[in-house]
Formats: C-alpha cells, sequence, structure tokens
C-alpha cells in the first residue's frame, strides 16, 4: 500500500457535471509530486480534495492507512502553500509562521526556536517583525512555505506557488523548494501547469486533463514515451501523423504497437538530408532563428513538417529540402 | 496666476460656506443675552448648564446615545453576516438581495417612517421604543452592509482557508483571522451608522411617543418655543463630542499602519 492513496474520487460543484471523475493517485512517501495540466483540467480540485477543502461526491482518501476522507481540514495536519501565499495581513510575519503552533499550544519558547528554525531552514531571518505587506513577492512565497513546514506537516501541498514570481525568481525559489524538500524529507503535491517547472523538480509527475489523470509517471519517461498525443504536445512533439503515413518518412513496416493511430516526432529529430535518396522532400514556407539553431517549416505532401537544426549554412525558404527521421526517435500513439 | 487666484478664492468660499455657521454656534453659544445675537453681550456659561438642567433634552440624548448604540452594533451584526452570504456566493441572487440591503438609504426617511408607524404601530402594535430601533436599523443597515461587503470583497479568502489548514476549527478561524482584517471596515460602518441613526429626524418622528423622544427631536421643539441659545450650547457640545469620536475611531484603525511605521522604525 502506499502513503497516500487517492481511488475513485468524484466531485462535482453544481451535482450535474463532475469536476473530477473516477479520479485516482498514489503519492508515495517522501516525493515531490506534480500535479500537471491545462487550466480547468481539476489539478487544483484534486488538491483541494487532498487539503479537505473540497468535499467529494464519492471516493476514498487514505493516509498512511488512516482514512482521512471525512475528516476536516483542520484536523489533517497538512500544510497548504495558496497561490495568492493567503497570509494574515494583520499579523508580523513571525506570528504569522508560529500561527499554527500556537493552536497546538506549544510553550512560547519551544515555538520561537522553531519558527527561527524553519525562517533558517527558508531564507527569511531577519525579517520577524514585518507584516507581509513590506514583503516582497518572494519573501511572501517563503513566509507561506515556513509557515505551512513549521507545523511538520505529514505532507505538504502547494497550489501554483510560483505563479505570482518574476521569472528569475521562479527558477530560484523552485530549487529552493526542491532542496527543502530533500532536506526535510517531507512528501509534497505540487500544482502547476507550467511542464518546465513540473519536470525540473518533480519526482513523479501526474499530468491531468479534464478531471482525469491522462499519465502518472516520472519526468523521464513521460518525456520520452507520453501516453497521448495532448501529453505528447506537452511535451515538445510537435509532428503528428496518421500511423499509414510512416512508410513516406522511410520508416520501416510498423513495429508490433498495436492499436497504434498516430505517430510522433519531435522537431530537433527530424533532419535535413539532401533531395536525392530523401524519402520525403518539401519546401521551406517560414525560418525562425532561435539563438543555438533555426527552426523551419517545411510544406509536404503530408502537410506542415516542424524542424529545428543547427545545420550551416541555414537554408532559405523557397529552398526544397529532403526529410529524414530515425526509427527509434519516433513515438506511437494510440489516441 | 489669476486662475490660481480665483481658485484659492473659490477654496476659501466653500470653507467659509462649511464652517462659517458652525463658529457663528460657537460664538453665540458663550453669550450672556438670552437671544441668539451677535455682538455678544458678554461671557456666559449659564447656557451649558442649562442644557444638563433640561430634563428632556437630557432624557432625550440619552434616548438617542442608546438608540444609535443598539442600531448600529445590530446593523454591523447584520452586515457582518448578510455580507458574507453575499461576497462568497456572487450572482444574480446576491446582487438583487444586496440592491435590496441597500434601498431604505434610496427611500425618502419620511416614507420609511410612515410605513414602519402604519404596520409596527398600527397594525402589529409593537412597543414604540422597538419600533423605534427597528426603524433606526432599517437606516444603518444600508451603510453596514455595503461598506462591509466592499472590505471582505478586498480581502483574500485564502486567509480563511489557510487558517483552517494550520489547525483553526472554521467558527475559530472566522474570528482570529477574518474579522481582525474587517476591523477597519466595522469601525467605518459603526460610524457612519452612529452618526446617522444620532441625526434623524423623519423616521423618529413618526415612531416616537409620549416620554420617548430622539435628541434632534426635542431640540427642534426647544426651538420651536425658546429663542434662547440654549441649542447652541448643545449643538457645541455635539460637534466637540462627534470630533473626540472621530479622532478616537481614526486612532483605532490607524494602529496597524502605526504599527507597522514603528517596525520600520519611522
Amino acid at each position: 500500500m502506499h502513503f497516500g492513496e487517492l481511488r475513485h474520487i468524484d466531485v462535482s460543484y453544481d451535482k450535474k457535471n463532475l469536476i473530477l471523475s473516477d479520479l485516482n493517485l498514489d503519492i508515495y512517501k517522501g516525493e515531490l509530486l506534480s500535479l500537471l495540466g491545462p487550466s480547468g483540467c481539476g489539478k487544483t480540485t484534486t488538491l483541494r480534495v487532498i487539503a479537505g477543502l473540497v468535499d467529494t461526491v464519492g471516493g476514498t482518501f487514505t493516509l498512511d492507512g488512516t482514512d482521512m476522507t471525512h475528516v476536516p481540514v483542520h484536523k489533517r495536519d497538512f500544510g497548504m502553500v495558496f497561490q495568492s501565499y493567503a497570509l494574515f495581513p494583520h499579523l508580523s510575519v513571525f506570528d504569522n509562521i508560529a500561527f499554527g503552533l500556537k493552536l497546538r499550544h506549544i510553550e512560547s519558547a519551544t515555538y520561537a526556536s522553531r519558527v527561527g528554525k524553519i525562517m533558517e531552514v527558508c531564507g527569511i531571518n531577519g525579517l520577524e517583525k514585518r507584516f507581509p505587506k513590506q514583503l516582497s513577492g518572494g519573501q511572501r512565497q517563503r513566509v507561506a512555505l515556513a509557515r505551512a513546514l513549521v507545523i511538520e506537516p505529514k505532507l505538504l501541498l502547494l497550489d501554483e506557488p510560483l505563479s505570482n514570481l518574476d521569472a528569475q525568481l521562479r527558477v530560484q525559489m523552485r530549487s529552493s523548494i526542491k532542496r527543502i524538500q530533500q532536506e526535510l524529507g517531507i512528501s509534497m503535491v505540487f500544482v502547476t501547469h507550467d511542464q518546465e517547472e513540473c519536470f525540473s523538480i518533480s519526482d513523479r509527475v501526474a499530468i491531468m486533463q479534464k478531471g482525469k489523470i491522462e499519465q502518472c509517471d516520472n519526468p523521464e519517461t513521460i518525456y520520452s514515451h507520453p501516453a497521448c498525443e495532448m501529453i505528447a504536445r506537452f511535451v515538445g512533439f510537435k509532428n503528428f501523423f496518421p500511423v499509414e503515413q510512416g512508410k513516406e518518412f522511410g520508416l520501416a513496416p510498423l513495429p508490433n504497437v498495436q492499436d497504434a493511430t498516430l505517430f510522433c516526432v519531435r522537431p530537433e529529430d527530424v533532419e535535413l538530408s539532401a533531395v536525392s535518396g530523401a524519402s520525403l522532400t518539401g519546401t521551406i514556407e517560414v525560418r525562425t532563428y532561435l539563438g543555438d539553431c533555426y527552426q523551419y517549416e517545411v510544406r509536404t505532401k503530408l502537410g506542415m513538417v516542424t524542424l529545428s537544426s543547427s545545420l550551416e549554412p541555414p537554408r532559405s525558404v523557397g529552398d526544397t529540402v529532403g526529410l529524414a527521421v530515425a526509427q527509434e526517435n519516433v513515438v506511437f500513439l494510440d489516441r | 496666476m489669476y486662475k490660481h487666484r480665483f481658485i484659492a478664492l473659490i477654496a476659501i468660499l466653500t470653507l467659509a460656506f462649511i464652517f462659517l455657521p458652525l463658529i457663528l454656534i460657537v460664538i453665540t453659544s458663550f453669550n450672556s443675552a438670552n437671544t441668539i445675537s451677535i455682538p455678544l453681550d458678554g461671557f456666559s456659561l449659564q447656557w451649558f448648564a442649562k442644557v444638563f438642567k433640561s430634563r428632556s433634552l437630557m432624557q432625550s440624548f440619552k434616548n438617542s446615545l442608546t438608540l444609535a448604540l443598539l442600531a448600529s452594533v445590530i446593523g454591523i451584526v447584520i452586515g457582518l453576516v448578510a455580507s458574507m452570504a453575499l461576497v462568497k456566493r456572487p450572482g444574480k441572487v446576491s446582487n438583487t438581495l444586496l440592491s435590496i440591503f441597500l434601498s431604505p438609504s434610496l427611500i425618502p426617511g419620511i416614507v420609511i417612517g410612515y410605513v414602519l408607524f402604519r404596520f409596527l404601530v398600527v397594525v402589529l402594535q409593537i412597543p414604540l421604543n422597538l419600533a423605534l430601533i427597528l426603524g433606526h436599523l432599517l437606516i444603518v443597515l444600508p451603510f453596514c452592509v455595503r461598506i462591509i461587503s466592499a472590505s471582505l470583497k478586498e480581502l483574500d479568502e485564502s486567509i480563511e482557508e489557510a487558517a483552517r489548514t494550520l489547525g483553526c476549527p472554521p467558527t475559530r478561524a472566522f474570528l482570529t483571522v477574518v474579522l481582525p482584517n474587517l476591523r477597519p471596515a466595522i469601525l467605518s460602518a459603526f460610524m457612519l451608522s452612529f452618526i446617522n441613526s444620532f441625526n434623524n429626524i423623519p423616521v423618529s418622528m413618526y415612531l416616537k411617543g409620549p416620554g420617548l423622544n430622539t435628541l434632534p427631536y426635542a431640540m427642534m421643539n426647544h426651538i420651536e418655543y425658546n429663542y434662547d441659545p440654549t441649542v447652541s450650547a448643545l449643538s457645541v457640545m455635539l460637534m466637540a463630542m462627534t470630533l473626540i469620536f472621530m479622532v478616537l475611531l481614526d486612532r483605532s484603525m490607524n494602529t496597524q499602519q502605526t504599527r507597522t511605521k514603528i517596525t520600520k522604525g519611522e
């Protein structure tokens, strides 16, 4: 049995449309699990089900063998970091962080040292007396994190914690979060819509669409073996073709992939080759400079093919080129 | 340059328009003559003493004070509960409800007073003092609902959820996290409610009765039959009271800002 288990979770806000339908998810002990998906896919709702902030219509949630489905929020002992940080505006940073400890009737000397320790871990020592209004976005984020961590939660839930930060700070914060997670060995569930952010720090990623989990695996597996077209697009595949057109690319007669209807390939895995002898040729219609390479959009008899190549000198718009794809770089999809 | 002078002139005239009557009342209240007149015959505090001696004025002052306090406090409690419901479930229904809550401020007080009199006093035979409280509740409710719901809308609702995830039961989360952040709104709602209830004549006029009078109405009665500066003296005391009241409220509203300034070392 896993540390946390969501089984057959159904959630509906209006008793008609299901926001989550028959959702199953495992949480391993000490891992950073991400919920990734486009907005409206139900990832935040899933997190709120775990937190106990949303009532389920059906299904169970167990943690460490205990049924938590009907345990009220304040008895769950989970930390949560909200997208808006949700710091208490009328309390100082110290009182914000100590809030959960005071509720647990811990002696003031003990909680003061625990607050001090966690502030150091989160890199915000010295800000004790400030009020949330006086903090920068990154500092607020760290205070929110410290406040959730100081109660030593069984599970830490983060709802798009980085989406309100600028790009540079986001990269810095996500490695801080990863470092803290490893330091404390805490299990985390992290909601995000940013694929790069998600893949860079997660031990496992659950990709969601329309209230269901489409694929849940480690980032490497998802990156190399996406389970469906949506995920393939998410992880950078740009060229999708029906399986029957495989031979036009010079691919060997289909391997033993049952039920495959599509195959896809990344732009960087399509190679430019000489026109003569190429199984597929086309004309370059658009060329974009991407810094380390050029991206070409090539019109072929199968439709547009997007590829990137660092070939020097670059080909020009209007050139006719041959295209080649290596068999091992092709991914077959059944939907 | 001329334009600036013109603007300054208008500003001075406007301020004079606002403050001159008040200043005149303050001056006449210290007159030793028994008419409201300028120049002063001599300096005297007799009219102030007369206010405290007048049983009808003192009794109606107590009535108005109790009435304004009760109406404001009840109004704030209802306003708080109503705002929470309106803000948490936005939509057509809550917009309609908000309009209903605000409607007493659009209906002339004289109409409200008349309707309440016909309905509460004549038909339902409700005691006058209760009817008076209900009437004033209608006057203050729009202020309470509008001010508190506006402030609640601004407040990040996830702070309540954050408190709950940290181990706070729902009621306590509301009391320790939401309520303190609504304090400025509650105080200003209280201030506006109190002043509007305390000043009200149209509604009180219908619902007052034998032995039950409010201060503004008692003052009107007094002026009708006396031309002495007693009412001036009373007005000066009311102004002073309002001023103190406002300064105190302003202070307590700004405590958080002051606290932040102290920590900044300003």
